[in-house]
């Protein structure tokens, strides 16, 4: 079902390796034969670029949607990053607007510690 | 053997650092005519108006010399984290020339000009020993060395004993410390005085003080990001600029059009995309 495709779309998109993540995916249940076939035939470098894109979307939300986390990564670009990238495969994407993505990425630094 | 599209590319991007980078990147530089400004007037142009020393390093004579120090050279300028690495740029103009132009002695490669393009000083560095890009690579610390001399003896014959531009403002710094917007504010606006000879980056090579050299670091980092004409993002790409954040904009408010950051070309967003792109899978 759709709801299903999207799940595993969304689940790859988060993953640092999406097409790992995909093939993985494609033993699941709820998926038709034709779902299947459809994201068994999605070639991995595009779905990596897709991925990196989905990625990046999320990152100038948080840095745009607060001006303090945008001077926090300027202070510190690596670390900044590695956090981010933490965040992004732990946090799944389901915020409308930037200082929503912001408040929530603060959260969970909150919550985890961050980089650590 | 040729330089690779993608180490073109990067050198295209990192011309604004080193003049004729770029230029490393041709299999049969002599065969083809310049097209743009000659690098080399370029560097004793921006020598002069910086007064900041050169660093000229003379494009070896074989194709896979060239292909190997025009990757190193990338592999510093993109890979680049560490601030021994970074204030490297900082400190001087980099130029890589045809070795006739450079007042090279027998067997050096690289030479320090002091702002006018006069010879200070002559290194060997061989090109085996640009690759292998870690911080403390034999090279930086020869390159750092000569600069350091040639500052000692600069500053020696200073006559003035007024502040020196970002004396009172690293000082601000240092004593602040707190992570707060208008903090980093002057973090930014102090970084802007990391230039050749500045007070900041020789206060970087020379304090003891452990508080005062991270301060220094911080600001070299920023003053590696800061955006400015040298730092240029591709050709054909102007960086979005963001008057003010974003956080309170909603479908239907001023701004609402940039909330999801869609095809605004940043710097950060290029640095993440790189992070991204070469962080190892789990």
């Amino acid at each position: 079902m759709l709801s299903e495709v999207q799940r595993v779309l969304l689940a790859a998109c988060r993953a640092r390796d999406p097409f790992a993540v995909l093939q993985a995916s494609l033993a699941s249940p709820d998926l038709t034969t034709d779902e299947r076939a459809w994201l068994a035939s999605i070639d991995a470098d595009g779905l990596r670029v897709t991925a990196l894109i989905v990625t990046k979307l999320r990152f100038e939300r948080i840095v745009n949607g607060d001006e303090r986390l945008g001077q926090r990564f300027d202070a510190d670009p690596e670390a900044f990053a590695r956090a981010f990238q933490r965040y992004s495969e732990e946090v799944a994407p389901s915020f409308i607007f930037p200082g929503e993505e912001a408040e929530a990425f603060e959260r969970w630094e909150r919550t985890t510690g961050g980089s650590s | 053997m040729n330089i690779e599209r993608r180490t073109l590319l990067q050198a295209a991007l990192a011309a604004p650092w080193v003049h004729g980078l770029s230029d490393l990147g041709q299999d049969k530089p002599a065969s083809r005519p310049s097209t743009g400004p000659d690098p080399f007037a370029a560097a004793l142009g921006a020598m002069k108006q910086l007064a900041a020393p050169g660093l000229a390093i003379a494009i070896p004579e074989t194709e896979a010399e060239r292909v190997k120090l025009a990757a190193a050279l990338n592999d510093m300028l993109e890979s680049a984290q560490a601030p021994t690495v970074l204030a490297l740029f900082l400190r001087a103009v980099w130029v890589c020339a045809p070795a006739a132009r450079l007042p090279l002695k027998n067997g050096e490669n690289v030479v320090l000009l002091d702002p006018v393009g006069a010879r200070v000083e002559g290194l060997q560095l061989p090109v085996e020993q640009w690759e292998n890009p870690s911080a403390d690579r034999w090279c930086i610390g020869q390159l750092h060395a000569a600069l350091d001399r040639f500052e000692k003896a600069r500053r020696a014959a200073m006559r003035s004993k007024d502040a020196e531009p970002g004396e009172r403002e690293l000082e601000a710094v240092v004593a602040s410390g707190a992570p707060t917007p208008e903090y980093y504010r002057m973090l930014q606006e102090t970084a802007a005085l990391c230039v050749p000879g500045s007070y900041i980056l020789w206060t970087w090579r020379t304090t003891p003080d452990k508080h005062v050299r991270d301060a220094c670091e911080q600001l070299i980092r920023f003053a590696w990001t800061r955006p400015d004409e040298r730092n240029h993002l591709p050709f054909g790409v102007v960086e979005a600029k963001l008057e003010k954040p974003v956080a309170s904009g909603g479908c239907g408010s001023p701004g609402s059009m940039i909330a999801c950051g869609m095809a605004l070309p940043q710097r950060r967003s290029l640095f993440v995309l790189r992070f991204l792109g070469e962080s190892p899978a789990k």
